[in-house]
């Protein structure tokens, strides 16, 4: 009841109380960089882009519908939650 | 202490390159391949390195069919947009013939070795695989490893890397060990670009002065 309570108000926390009872799933896959973002990486991910046709691994949250979503953002969004 | 030159691949293009002559005797011919930046000031200093310790030297300006001229000595993110396209549009396959022609360039020496540096040590494993009349292969921090693991060299080859390279995976070092166990393949206590003198945030001198010292053995050895 109380879990249920707080998945009611924060969607991100309800991805994550899914992750945890199996219901979603992570995966890691390659994610396209655009050259206009190359400024925005980090030296490693520069570097692994290019040499792995300019896409990058990331770990994303698989969803029912087959979509995916960056799971560190949800991460965040479920912690400030529980802060405030 | 070298020299600006044209080399003219079997193509016909026509690309820069920069070549360094032994005053001395010359014990050899060694072509060494840029990192990402181009001919830069760091590159051509480590072709007149090469010449100093009595190889004739020549780097050939590997993004010369993409973008004629480039080079860069700003190593900030600034350049990261720029060789994103230049990479994009890099073909490994013209690539070798600009390395050929380079070969032949640095045989005016004798027999020649190839070495590179992180886009430059993926560029000499794929040449040590092509053979292109090398007769050694030493590579630093070649990245994407799965690109080239397949790719079997033909001639005497070693490898360089730093165990702290966050770009380049220690697993992936171990793959290349395990799959081609004639290769002596070296990892350092440094991360990427352990050897960039002209990146105080990555030169670690320690692990380039034994890398170093490892290559002249390994073309004193195969080279003469």
């Amino acid at each position: 009841m109380f879990r249920s309570g707080l998945a009611g108000r924060s969607p991100a926390l309800r991805s994550v109380f899914d992750l945890c009872a199996g219901r979603l799933h992570l995966v890691t896959e390659a994610v396209g960089v655009r050259i206009a973002d190359y400024p925005k990486l980090g030296v490693e991910d520069f570097m692994v882009s290019i040499y792995n046709d300019h896409t990058v691994q990331r770990v994303l949250l698989a969803l029912p519908d087959g979509g995916r979503v960056p799971v560190h953002p949800v991460l965040a969004q479920a912690m400030a939650f529980l802060r405030d | 202490m070298g020299e600006r030159i044209k080399l003219t691949a079997s193509d016909g293009f026509v690309f820069n390159a920069y070549r360094a002559v032994p005053e001395g005797k010359v014990r050899g011919g060694v072509v060494v391949i840029q990192e990402v930046w181009g001919l830069n000031d760091w590159v051509r200093s480590v072709v007149d390195r090469y010449a100093r310790h009595g190889y004739l030297a020549v780097a050939p300006a590997m993004f010369d069919r993409v973008e004629y001229g480039y080079e860069s000595n700003d190593y900030s993110q600034a350049q990261f947009a720029v060789i994103g396209e230049l990479t994009k549009k890099f073909s490994q396959d013209t690539a070798m013939l600009d390395v050929e022609a380079t070969v032949k360039a640095a045989a005016e020496g004798g027999k020649v070795g190839i070495t590179g540096y992180c886009f430059g040590g993926g560029i000499t494993w794929r040449a040590a695989n092509r053979g292109l009349g090398l007769s050694a292969a030493s590579g630093y921090y070649g990245g994407g490893i799965p690109n080239y693991i397949d790719l079997k060299p033909q001639i005497p080859t070693e490898m360089h890397y730093g165990g702290k390279d966050t770009g380049i995976p220690i697993e992936q070092i171990e793959m290349l060990k395990g799959r081609y166990p004639e290769v002596d393949i070296y990892v350092y206590d440094a991360g990427h670009g352990f050897c960039n003198s002209d990146r105080p945030d990555k030169f670690d001198e320690a692990a380039c002065k034994k890398a170093s010292a490892r290559t002249l053995e390994f073309f004193h050895k195969h080279l003469g």
